[in-house]
């Protein structure tokens, strides 16, 4: 399928602001069989801004505005040809594999837990549940189904500050809490998982040429013998709706925009985002 | 230079200053007082104080009171131990900037106040150790400092905290009639008398002593020598930004000279309170001119996320 | 006169000056006959000339709020024999190449974690490692401009390595300050010594900075030293370090980045600066990429240095070569990218994420030291022999809660030197730091270094914010090599650089180690 995305965001200001340094992760890279035909970024007021790949492999364009300024407003439009499904790996390893030294220690840092995926005992106890006498394939599909099934998706409960802990006790939120408790449980049962942000295409059958409302999706990446996208919000191996733009431990490192600024107090955050199919 | 370091050299050179005007200006008020107790004493302190920008304070201070204010009190930003403390505390971020000796003297000086905490009833000494002290930094400015931004910012501070001073000194005792003893105090406030004697042969006539006080053009404590210092310091250090001789900073400067310089003493003195608020408004409005212009931008900044 | 010495009892450690009791090592038989004619209010004296000398200087610090105090800087020197000193030289230099190659490897390809020298999980799971500063190539090649190596000498004299810093190590500017304080305290000391000088320290270090500069700073960069202020314990040396460079010693707030390039605010508007050699740690740095809540940094600064617009010197994410776990890599780094045996050896030293070696250590609590792996300065160690039961369990619950975060070491029965406590000479434990500059072509050891010297009786604690002293270290001069040569391409030293003492006119008596006529002139320069 082929997307034209644009993505609005930026902040309103109560009064001026003198100055801001910002790092924006809007740009969608040709990755794992995903083809980015056009990408530009523009920001308001008009600044330069210095692209460069940052540790997890995401394109950052850092920006920084020294003229007083009551609104900033970053957007990215991108033309993508998104990539087809791609199941579970064939042949999966088991947990023998995944907990060999050399295993373990590759992934390391997908293994252990993030400020936003810190495990506690009730995230651990859940974890050994649902691996328990599971494949590691076996234990995604429970993990994303337990999820599915115990958290209900509804908006304004969490914040984007919320951990996975935190979605476990409130049993509610959005993608990214899902996201998080996914790539928790995941880690606690063993099995190597980043978090994966982007976009989601919201129709199955959309028309060609209209554009939709949409949003910034949040998934999971899990490595059973290879990388294998799945999508906990809707259950299903992340596909040719959905639209790569960063992964990383968690939220934090993946955020689309972040940054610092002087003068007056931040009023709102603005996010929009478009999706129109083109073929 | 930076901005910063500049700010801080600007400000030891009035912070010193300030220091020894004060020492002087207090040795010579409280000395001459222990040597004539006449009834003036109260009036006199007033007058004092009111010099040093502490209008009504102070009713009910005596001699002694009034010394332990202007010496030692640390929560008066005027008083000696608080500007050579300010002093040092700019020296100490500037210290690669200024001489080793200079740095020495003021770390020294500082860190010696606290040994004067008791000088019992004679602050004579504790005072003539300021000026010497005051002096030694002085000197050591301009014997260990070549004649570039650095020693142009220290020079500039000083010069305009010594023309505040005198003239802020005139206008404390300005409405009041006194004769030849009062101008005597005055010109030795300003470590005048000599000069002036010796310029005028012994006759300490009021207008006199005005004119060589405020306009006299080779006695470096005079205002318009003064002025006319902090004026060749502001232009040369805008040599390098373009040739606009000092902006606003030189504009003022220049112009409280020239008129200083061009009025005869006899119109001064017909509108002395004017022409004194006047000088004063000059002294402050060049050092905001000053601040703009070269010190700005230099705050610590606080970053929200 | 002279009974200073008389009742020096060794310790049981390797002694610097006595192999025996009375029966001094070689480099030390100038010093002992020189002491032994000085009495105890002679040194008394001459304690009094030094605290006078650093107290109106203002070398001064402040231990946890208390008044401040001159820098207690011991009288009697520590001499490293030629010999000694060639085998640090040679094993301070390999190990900072070592670990700069490592540094861009794990910033960089990773060929190291790869290739399973080095577990992936040691280095992703540092406080250190900055995962900001990944994939940054700097401008001049170089990431460990300064590095400062700890060495500890064992019962049998040998050196061992106790930690490396490659993050702002400090206590050079008491290198120099040291020095220039015995020169005038005791100069008659130096009469019969061939010491080598550390003057010219500041100016290997502003050469070093000035040749990894961007190449499109041209051939006269802009260097300045970033300092956290005033109020900082080691203020006095970031601007002793501007000073003697002759370069801006700036703040946070003098600098501002635009379009990631560096500029300080000068009375004459913005000046583009090309390198900034900071003394403020990563967390600091930038609040773009760090605290946030930071007054101290300088916004863009990581972005300004990925462009190549600016060099920082030390590099942001060094901390991961200096973490104390990935410390006892450092003999096989030295293996992987050197291809050389480490010249200086390791302290034995156990990683606990193995459980059966955390066992092991555990059961041998109160014979081993313990240290957090990021920590710096001496703070959090705990050295078994000497802790207390309740200290001992506190540590054991620490230690089970996060096995990363410590390490255990052998202890070692650090070496002594008479050292001038109460009015005579007793015996105290000290370390050393060598400082090394590189500069993208060699690494410069300075002769000498920091002896860093426990005060309190039988102390193990050098750091001086754990109420450590100091002693000049001497590297005595080997009478066959020729005389230092100064680096080509150093920049005209500042006047204050090189304290020159007048030269000396019809000397009567040279001393025992009459030397060739350059290295005279050579010694007048101390």
């Amino acid at each position: 399928m082929r997307l034209a995305i644009t993505h609005v965001t930026g902040y309103e200001y109560e009064g001026e602001v003198v100055a801001s340094y910002n790092l924006a992760r809007l740009t969608p890279r040709s990755v794992g069989g995903q083809l980015v035909l056009d990408h530009r970024i523009v920001v308001d007021p008009g600044v330069a801004t210095f692209p460069s790949i940052d540790y997890w492999g995401t394109v950052v364009h850092a920006f920084d505005v020294h003229v007083p300024h009551r609104r900033l407003e970053v957007t990215g439009r991108s033309d993508v040809v998104t990539a087809d499904a791609v199941g579970p790996p064939a042949d999966a390893p088991g947990f023998d594999v995944l907990e060999r030294d050399d295993v373990v220690d590759q992934f390391a840092e997908l293994l252990a837990p993030s400020s936003m995926t810190a495990a506690d005992e009730v995230v651990a106890a859940l974890a050994g549940e649902l691996r328990a006498g599971q494949s590691p394939v076996e234990t995604v599909e429970r993990v994303i189904e337990w999820v599915r099934d115990h958290v209900g998706y509804e908006r304004g409960v969490t914040s984007v500050a919320t951990p996975a802990t935190g979605v476990l006790a409130a049993r509610r939120g959005v993608c990214q809490d899902f996201a998080h408790l996914t790539v928790a449980l995941l880690r606690a049962a063993r099995v190597p998982a980043r978090y994966v942000s982007g976009y989601l295409y919201p129709l199955t059958d959309g028309e060609v040429g209209v554009s939709l409302d949409g949003e910034s999706h949040a998934w999971v990446d899990a490595w059973a013998g290879g990388w294998w996208s799945v999508d906990p919000t809707s259950g299903e191996t992340a596909g040719d709706r959905h639209v790569r733009v960063a992964h990383g431990r968690d939220y934090q490192d993946v955020a689309p925009l972040a940054g610092i600024y002087h003068g007056a107090p931040s009023k709102s955050l603005m996010v929009h985002v478009d999706l129109t199919r083109l073929t | 230079m930076l901005s910063r370091i500049a700010e801080s050299l600007y400000w030891i050179g009035r912070y010193v200053e300030r220091a020894e005007d004060t020492a002087r200006i207090l040795d010579v008020h409280f000395h001459l007082l222990v040597e004539d107790r006449g009834a003036e004493a109260a009036e006199s302190y007033r007058t004092l104080l009111r010099a040093m920008g502490l209008p009504s304070a102070v009713d009910a201070m005596d001699g002694q009171a009034v010394a332990a204010l202007l010496t030692h009190n640390d929560t008066f930003s005027g008083s000696i131990a608080t500007s050579l403390t300010s002093a040092w505390d700019n020296a100490r971020g500037a210290r690669e900037v200024i001489s080793s000796e200079l740095w020495e003297c003021l770390n020294v000086t500082h860190r010696s106040l606290g040994s004067w905490d008791r000088y019992g009833a004679a602050p004579h000494e504790f005072l003539r150790w300021v000026k010497e002290r005051a002096a030694m930094a002085a000197g050591l400015v301009d014997t260990t400092m070549s004649r570039d931004e650095g020693w142009r910012f220290l020079v500039l501070g000083r010069s305009v905290e010594r023309a505040d001073m005198t003239v802020r000194l005139l206008s404390a005792r300005y409405g009041e009639r006194w004769g030849a003893a009062g101008w005597r105090v005055l010109l030795r406030c300003c470590s005048a008398h000599e000069a002036f004697l010796r310029r005028h042969h012994g006759m300490v006539q009021p207008s006199l002593a005005l004119e060589f006080l405020l306009t006299d053009s080779t006695f470096p404590r005079s205002v318009l020598f003064a002025l006319r210092e902090a004026e060749t310091c502001v232009v040369a250090l805008s040599a390098a930004a373009g040739p606009d001789r000092g902006g606003d900073a030189g504009r003022v400067l220049g112009r409280a000279a020239a008129e200083l310089s061009y009025a005869s003493i006899a119109e001064i003195d017909r509108e002395l309170g004017d022409r004194l608020a006047e000088l004063e408004a000059a002294c402050n409005a060049a050092h905001e001119a000053v601040t703009r212009r070269f010190f700005r931008a230099s705050v610590p900044i606080e970053w929200s996320a | 006169m002279g009974d200073l010495l008389d009742r020096y009892d060794l310790a049981g450690a390797f002694d610097e000056m006595f192999a025996a009791a009375g029966e001094p090592r070689t480099p030390y038989l100038g010093l002992v006959a020189h002491l032994e004619t000085l009495s105890r209010s002679d040194l008394d004296d001459r304690c009094a000339m030094r605290d006078r000398a650093f107290r109106d200087q203002g070398i001064t610090f402040a231990l946890g709020g208390e008044e401040e105090r001159p820098f207690p800087l011991d009288l009697v020197p520590r001499i490293l024999a030629a010999r000694d000193w060639t085998t640090i030289e040679a094993g301070v230099r390999q190990r900072v190449l070592a670990l700069e190659r490592f540094l861009a490897d794990v910033y960089g390809e990773r060929a190291i974690l790869h290739d399973r020298v080095i577990p992936h999980r040691m280095v992703v799971t540092s406080a250190h490692f900055h995962r900001e500063a990944a994939g940054i190539v700097p401008a001049g090649g170089v990431r460990v401009h300064v590095a400062g190596v700890d060495l500890v000498r064992d019962r049998d004299g040998r050196f061992r390595v106790l930690e490396d810093n490659l993050r702002c190590p400090s206590g050079v500017s008491y290198v120099v300050e040291n020095r220039r304080a015995m020169t005038r305290v005791f100069p008659e000391m130096f009469q019969s010594h061939h010491v080598r000088p550390v003057a010219d320290y500041p100016m290997r270090l502003l050469a070093a900075l000035r040749a990894t500069a961007p190449p499109a700073a041209g051939n006269n960069p802009t260097v300045v030293v970033l300092t956290p202020g005033v109020y900082n314990s080691a203020y006095f040396e970031h601007s002793f370090l501007a000073r003697q460079m002759g370069v801006e010693l700036v703040e946070g707030r003098d600098l501002v980045c635009r379009d990631q390039v560096v500029f300080m605010r000068t009375t004459n508007g913005e000046q583009r600066v090309d390198v900034v050699y900071r003394r403020i740690d990563d967390e600091f740095l930038d609040p773009v990429h760090f605290r946030p809540d930071s007054m101290v940094g300088c916004p863009g600064l990581l972005n300004a240095a990925r462009a190549g617009n600016v060099t920082v010197a030390n590099m942001v994410g060094n901390g991961v070569a200096d973490d104390k776990a990935i410390y006892s890599y450092v003999p096989d780094m030295i293996e992987y990218y050197l291809g050389e045996r480490p010249i200086l050896d390791n302290v034995q030293t156990y990683l606990l994420e193995d459980p059966d070696v955390l066992a092991h250590a555990l059961a041998r609590l109160d014979q081993l030291v313990w240290k957090p792996v990021d920590g710096s300065g001496g703070y959090g160690i705990v050295i078994g022999p000497r802790a207390r039961d309740h200290e001992l369990d506190a540590l054991r619950t620490r230690v089970l809660a996060d096995p990363r975060g410590w390490i255990a070491q052998e202890p070692i029965a650090l070496s002594t030197a008479p050292t001038y406590i109460d009015g005579s000479l007793a015996p105290r434990h000290l370390d050393l730091r060598p400082f090394a500059v590189h500069d993208g072509e060699s690494v410069w050891v300075a002769p000498g270094g920091l002896t860093r010297v426990a005060l309190p009786e039988g102390s193990l604690i050098v750091n001086s914010s754990q109420g450590g002293g100091s002693k000049d270290t001497w590297v005595i001069a080997d009478p066959l090599a020729p005389a230092s040569v100064a680096p080509s391409e150093l920049p005209a030293p500042a006047p204050e650089a090189i304290d020159c003492t007048p030269l000396e006119r019809g000397r009567q008596d040279p001393g025992p180690l009459v030397a060739p006529l350059d290295q005279q002139q050579q010694q007048q320069q101390q």
